[in-house]
């Protein structure tokens, strides 16, 4: 395996000035889930619990799991493709504990307002590799939110050791989604013409 | 659940956790074909651990599919009404076990339906084929097998249509789909005048082995080039940059007049699910074949090759697989109900297909011409993928 910086939570204002995208990230600490049902509860005005941990990340991720005595274990952990959820992105920010966002395709380029303003950041994770990336989480709880939300579509708290992703859009407005983008525009250009 | 519904039911599940062993050996050689540190070598990395324990713990890679594509290689005597009814209650039975995604959504922003899970009707293409068995072929298409679908008209591209132009053309629906293809998959490809059989024809073409050369020369040759070029794009392994945008162009032509060609492409995500099974004529499946044959070939009345391969594959390796696809049914405690993030437009998948049917057995039988299928080694005998 590649050597990835060593991104221990929280995430503060320190640890975001030194992440530019494009750098690997190994993620130890506690990070939530949330999909798509939970995002529209929280659309709909569904109030935030107050004790989330400190300077966590928010995984668009409906995780599957499997009840081991009194834990959960994860079987497969499938970031989901982050653009949907690009609506609740300030809602998310303006609970101020959570500083980073994991999923699969980044934002567009209006998110970097939002994240200067609340001090965010965006990762990205290995699309389609849930099952090997559940070997990064060691538990999941629970954590009380909205209604009637139940098993993957509940939130909850990830223990993760070294969880591998990559930094996509820093804090400062740098985007290795756009600078590829552009990148793959110009090869174009030259190859076809 | 009647012989076959089981059949399909073992055949979804398995499609769902095992990756055809090419893919994965194609993916292995990308893996190592990128730098080491870079981050497209440690994306291919993690997706070929991900291969490893999907295989292990049986749960689906590439999220839990969301479409279900049945090719039916059969003779004419098959009841298709018969086989459609039996691919819808399999699809349900799979939504009930957390195979298939669930719930259905009616509209996109709707609400999910509550009650018993429905899983999306799959759609079914029947070819006709001389043969006393079926050979079933499933494509599955989740968050992550998602294709990406392009039609073109060679008009795009000034002057008169030429192979170049579609290369051209092709290379920029590549582009297009930067990183949201999920890549490295396979680009299929149809050269030809109608765009409606045209996608079906390329989807087609994802079921062709990886490493396989097209029999035609010029059309081996474009292929070759589109891949080439396609991987200086540096679009990357799940667009995070590198050199494996994309791990192969299968390229199928049909007739057109000369200024009106359309070029019709299908992208895969690096976790093209697709498996073949055989059946026997009481639905049974008599073997396993991810070792691909050939569409079927164009003299009716000769044995198509996938009988030979099928054979092949009907050994100790077939026998090990089967054991193990018929436990999957009891996994996945906690997403016994996965509600659908993305909404599906699928059709009940009878009439409708009709013409692209016939559309794609004439294609099938022309395209296919000599040469016989290198029958690959049986990939369920090879249980590890040659790693490190």
């Amino acid at each position: 395996m590649t050597v990835a910086y060593d991104l221990t939570l929280p995430l503060d204002h320190p640890k975001l000035l030194e992440l530019t995208a494009g750098t690997r990230v190994a993620i130890t600490g506690t990070i939530i889930t949330a999909g798509a049902e939970a995002h529209r509860q929280l659309d709909a005005g569904a109030p935030l619990p107050e004790d989330l941990p400190e300077g966590t990340i928010l995984f668009h991720c409906r995780p599957e799991l499997k009840r081991r005595g009194r834990h959960w274990d994860a079987v497969s952990v499938e970031p989901e493709i982050s653009a949907s959820f690009e609506p609740s992105l300030s809602a998310w920010l303006s609970h101020r504990r959570i500083r980073g966002f994991l999923g699969y395709g980044g934002f567009g380029e209006s998110a970097f307002q939002h994240f200067r303003r609340f001090t965010g950041c965006y990762f990205q994770t290995y699309a389609g590799a849930g099952p090997a990336l559940a070997e990064f989480v060691t538990t999941a709880r629970e954590i009380p939110f909205g209604k009637g939300l139940k098993g993957p579509d509940a939130m909850w708290a990830l223990d993760v050791v070294e969880f591998p992703a990559i930094l996509t859009m820093d804090f400062e407005g740098s985007s290795l989604h756009r600078l590829l983008r552009e990148g793959s525009g110009r090869k174009l250009a030259s190859l076809v013409d | 659940m009647s012989a076959l519904v089981q059949s399909l039911l073992e055949l979804i599940q398995r499609t769902a956790w095992d990756l055809p062993s090419d893919v994965g050996k194609s993916l292995d050689l990308a893996c190592r074909g990128e730098a080491e540190g870079t981050n497209g070598r440690a994306a291919l990395e993690t997706i070929r651990r991900a291969v490893e324990c999907a295989r292990e713990n049986e749960t689906p890679f590439g999220g839990d599919p969301a479409a279900l594509r049945f090719t039916v290689d059969g003779p004419a005597t098959l009841d298709r009404s018969e086989f459609l009814s039996a691919a819808a209650e399999a699809a349900h039975q799979a939504a009930t076990v957390g195979v298939l995604r669930t719930p259905m959504i009616d509209l996109p922003g709707g609400r999910p339906r509550r009650g018993k899970a429905i899983g999306a009707p799959p759609a079914v293409t029947f070819r006709d084929a001389s043969k006393t068995r079926v050979h079933l072929r499933l494509l599955t298409y989740g968050e992550v097998g998602a294709v990406s679908l392009d039609v073109l008209p060679t008009t795009d591209v000034p002057g008169r249509p030429t192979l170049e132009g579609v290369e051209k053309l092709v290379l920029t629906a590549i582009r297009k789909q930067h990183g949201r293809a999920m890549g490295p998959g396979v680009v299929g490809v149809h050269i030809g005048a109608d765009p409606v059989s045209g996608i079906a024809a390329a989807e087609a073409e994802l079921l062709r082995p990886i490493e396989e050369k097209n029999a035609k020369r010029p059309l081996a040759q474009l292929e070759a080039r589109i891949t080439e070029r396609a991987n200086q794009l540096g679009v990357g392994p799940l667009g995070l940059g590198g050199k494996y945008t994309i791990l192969a162009t299968h390229v199928a032509v049909d007739p057109a007049p000369a200024d009106h060609w359309t070029i019709s492409t299908v992208i895969s995500a690096w976790a093209l699910r697709r498996q073949t099974v055989t059946l026997a004529p009481d639905g049974k499946i008599v073997s396993w074949d991810t070792a691909l044959p050939r569409r079927p070939k164009k003299a009716p009345k000769e044995e198509a090759p996938c009988e030979e391969t099928a054979a092949e594959a009907d050994d100790q390796g077939a026998r090990e697989a089967k054991k193990k696809a018929g436990g999957a049914t009891s996994k996945k405690p906690a997403a016994a109900k996965k509600p659908a993030a993305t909404m599906k437009t699928a059709s009940p998948a009878s009439e409708p297909q009709k013409p692209a049917v016939e559309k794609q057995s004439a294609t099938a039988k022309k395209t296919a011409s000599a040469k016989k299928t290198t029958a690959a080694k049986n990939p369920m005998t090879a249980k590890k993928p040659a790693k490190k």
